[in-house]
């Protein structure tokens, strides 16, 4: 088992289906999904999954997002770490 | 710019959504359209009112988009299905996912609520979008009227794009109702994937191997239909002698009275199919996923031979076997550069495939002499076909009918055999004849069914005499789930439970009720006279075959999991599986 970063560039269609989509295949690879790290502008959305597993289902992951039709580009590369993510405090408001 | 229209007496009137997708429908030159409509799709219904595109209206959801899958299966074009929301798309997923499962092409428009009462749990609101996006290519959720052109022509591309499948429309009533605004062209964005070029230098490889090998053997899928590439498939084969080996879908690609035909592998398979893959040095696999029904066991498939995997989905490639070369193309281009570089004195092993040839005439000649109490399936399937003519569109459903078919039903045109290979979804047959018929309607279409199945989906059977489509259903009446029997038999110690039907209704006035003739034979000539003349006259036939559940065991059988060599044979059938035991 090793640890592996796989970038995803995703079409931005103002919605959060093509994501989703991205991820109801990550969730059906048989990795461990230890991080996940999104940001997006105007045209894309850049995803970055770190993940535990072997490379064959690694790989398997990137085959199948790479059929998807709102996938710009998809690769892994070994992940030498997976990066903490500080979590916003969220507050509890009633307006 | 707006599309609206001046009628005849000079009053503009609104070009909705609906209307400009309708009409681009009919420009679209898709004529059948197949479906059940409820309130959020009414407004599309509407806007066919008058159009040159007929609707097939069906009982039940399941059974619309299962004659879409069909329907699309047999053009080769996507069929078209339109429902309402809620349950009526709900209805749609198990449709979905076998056109998924099966690379069958089909677009799937659904009604749904207004976008205003979006997550309130309006009235038959259901996120389809959601539901279905793990078991479709792609989705489509239309916000604004001027993207529901774009989003639909992109769904039909989308569902021929390299290999096929579903795609779904989701659209909600006030987008249909709306006025389209500008040129209608939308902002649809999709990142269409296309057909890739095969690496010639992998198909040299490829032809290498396959010079070097002893006895080859080719694996037809599925895949091979959908590129069209029977011919080139057949080509390679003769130029090596290579005995042909198919998956489930794979027998509706290569002509079952050819030479090489061995017949499908696997669990359900021929023996000489199963011996042909067991004792090859190289596969030569096409156009297929190398699913668990037609390998058994991946390890033992993958020991002491070389595997060359071509198929238009690279995702494919390696996910269930490591090929020794894996080439990403359409079947037909890499087929023919292999035929290429093929040289054309290549050696033949003819005696490896006489030695197949002869497993398959003993098994052929032990199944003539074999006989059961009432009707046997494999001469029931014998006796259909001998008055079928070979171009025939033969649909089944899913069960020991479909096995046996698998067996024993001889596919004589190419793309002629529709059935339900991956999701194994019963009920599929009724409507999936139905789609074929509406597809070619001066086609002969058989439906075999079994009881268990018929009963899923029988309410379509109205559509037959609705819209003249003169089906042949064919029952296995076994009165049980006789896979399911069978399992509990060999692998549950005879533990028979929740599979037997005590009282299943009368299928001879189940038909009359839809005023279809139904027949019971008492034996096989009444079997073939009642078919025979159903056929010659075109007209509606429901045959109730009654099969004894006792002896309806369907074997050759190799255990899931399990390599092809520990295949159950039927008692008192006995073969040597390895080549080269002197037995050649």
């Amino acid at each position: 088992m090793n640890n592996y970063k796989i970038s995803i560039t995703l079409l931005n269609d103002g919605s959060v289906d093509p994501l989703v989509r991205a991820l109801n295949v990550i969730r059906r690879g048989k990795v461990n999904v230890k991080s996940i790290i999104m940001s997006s502008n105007q045209n894309h959305v850049n995803v970055e999954v770190y993940v535990e597993g072997i490379e064959d289902e690694v790989n398997w992951v990137c085959n199948k997002l790479n059929k998807l039709y709102d996938i710009v580009n998809v690769s892994y590369t070994t992940s030498i770490s997976i990066p903490k993510v500080q979590s916003l405090q969220v507050g509890e408001r009633n307006g | 710019m707006n599309q609206n229209q001046v009628n005849q007496r000079g009053v503009i009137t609104v070009v909705r959504a609906v209307d400009a997708l309708a009409d681009e429908i009919v420009k679209m030159n898709i004529k059948e359209v197949f479906g059940i409509p409820g309130g959020q799709i009414m407004p599309l219904f509407d806007a066919f009112y008058g159009k040159d595109a007929k609707i097939f209206l069906f009982r039940h959801e399941q059974g619309a988009i299962h004659a879409a899958d069909a329907y699309g299966r047999v053009t080769k074009r996507p069929g078209v299905v339109m429902v309402t929301s809620g349950p009526g798309a709900t209805n749609l997923a198990t449709g979905l996912a076998n056109a998924m499962m099966d690379s069958s092409p089909l677009v799937a428009l659904t009604g749904q609520v207004p976008t205003s009462v979006f997550g309130r749990d309006a009235f038959q609101e259901t996120d389809i979008v959601g539901l279905s996006m793990p078991i479709v290519k792609h989705t489509f959720m239309v916000k604004k009227p001027e993207d529901l052109i774009p989003a639909f022509k992109a769904a039909y591309r989308i569902a021929t794009d390299g290999r096929p499948g579903p795609v779904l429309v989701d659209i909600p009533r006030d987008v249909q109702l709306s006025e389209v605004k500008g040129n209608g062209s939308g902002g649809i964005n999709v990142n269409y994937k296309g057909v890739p070029e095969p690496d010639i230098g992998l198909v040299a490889y490829a032809v290498k191997l396959l010079m070097e090998a002893k006895r080859p053997v080719m694996l037809v899928g599925g895949g091979v239909c959908w590129s069209n590439s029977t011919e080139e498939a057949l080509a390679i084969a003769e130029a090596l002698w290579m005995p042909i080996v198919t998956t489930l879908p794979g027998k509706n690609c290569i002509p079952n009275n050819h030479p090489l035909f061995m017949g499908p592998a696997g669990m359900h398979g021929r023996v000489e199919a199963d011996a042909a893959l067991i004792n090859s040095d190289l596969v030569l696999a096409v156009g297929t996923r190398f699913s668990d029904r037609t390998v058994g066991d991946f390890k033992e498939f993958q020991r002491g031979r070389r595997i060359i995997h071509i198929d238009i989905d690279k995702s494919e490639i390696g996910k269930n076997v490591k090929p020794s070369v894996g080439i990403i193309g359409d079947a037909k281009a890499t087929l023919r550069m292999m035929l290429e570089l093929i040289p054309k004195a290549a050696v033949k092993n003819e005696a490896f495939v006489n030695w197949l040839k002869s497993i398959k005439e003993a098994y052929e000649k032990f199944r003539e002499q074999d006989d059961m109490p009432g009707f046997a399936p494999w001469k029931v399937l014998k006796v259909v076909r001998e008055v079928t003519p070979p171009y025939a569109i033969t649909a089944t459903s899913v069960g020991s009918h479909q096995m046996w078919s698998e067996l024993h039903w001889d596919v004589y045109v190419p793309g002629t055999f529709i059935t339900s290979a991956g999701l194994g979804t019963m009920g599929f047959g009724l409507p999936a004849a139905l789609g074929a018929k509406v597809a070619k309607p001066n086609v002969p279409v058989i439906d075999i069914d079994g009881d268990g199945s018929f009963q899923m989906t029988m309410q379509n059977l109205a559509l037959v005499r609705e819209y003249n489509l003169p089906i042949i259903v064919v029952i296995f009446d076994n009165s049980t789930l006789m896979l399911v029997r069978h399992w509990q038999m060999l692998l549950y110690s005879r533990r028979i439970i929740g599979v037997d039907f005590q009282a299943n209704p009368d299928f001879i006035k189940i038909a009359e009720a839809y005023g279809i003739d139904g027949v019971r034979p008492s034996n096989y000539d009444e079997l073939r006279s009642s078919v025979s003349r159903a056929i010659r006259n075109n007209e509606p036939l429901v045959v109730d075959v009654t099969i004894d559940r006792e002896r309806d065991l369907v074997l050759p059988w190799v255990q899931p999991g399990k390599w092809l060599a520990e295949v159950t044979l039927p008692d008192g059938f006995k073969v040597n599986l390895r080549y080269g035991d002197g037995n050649e």
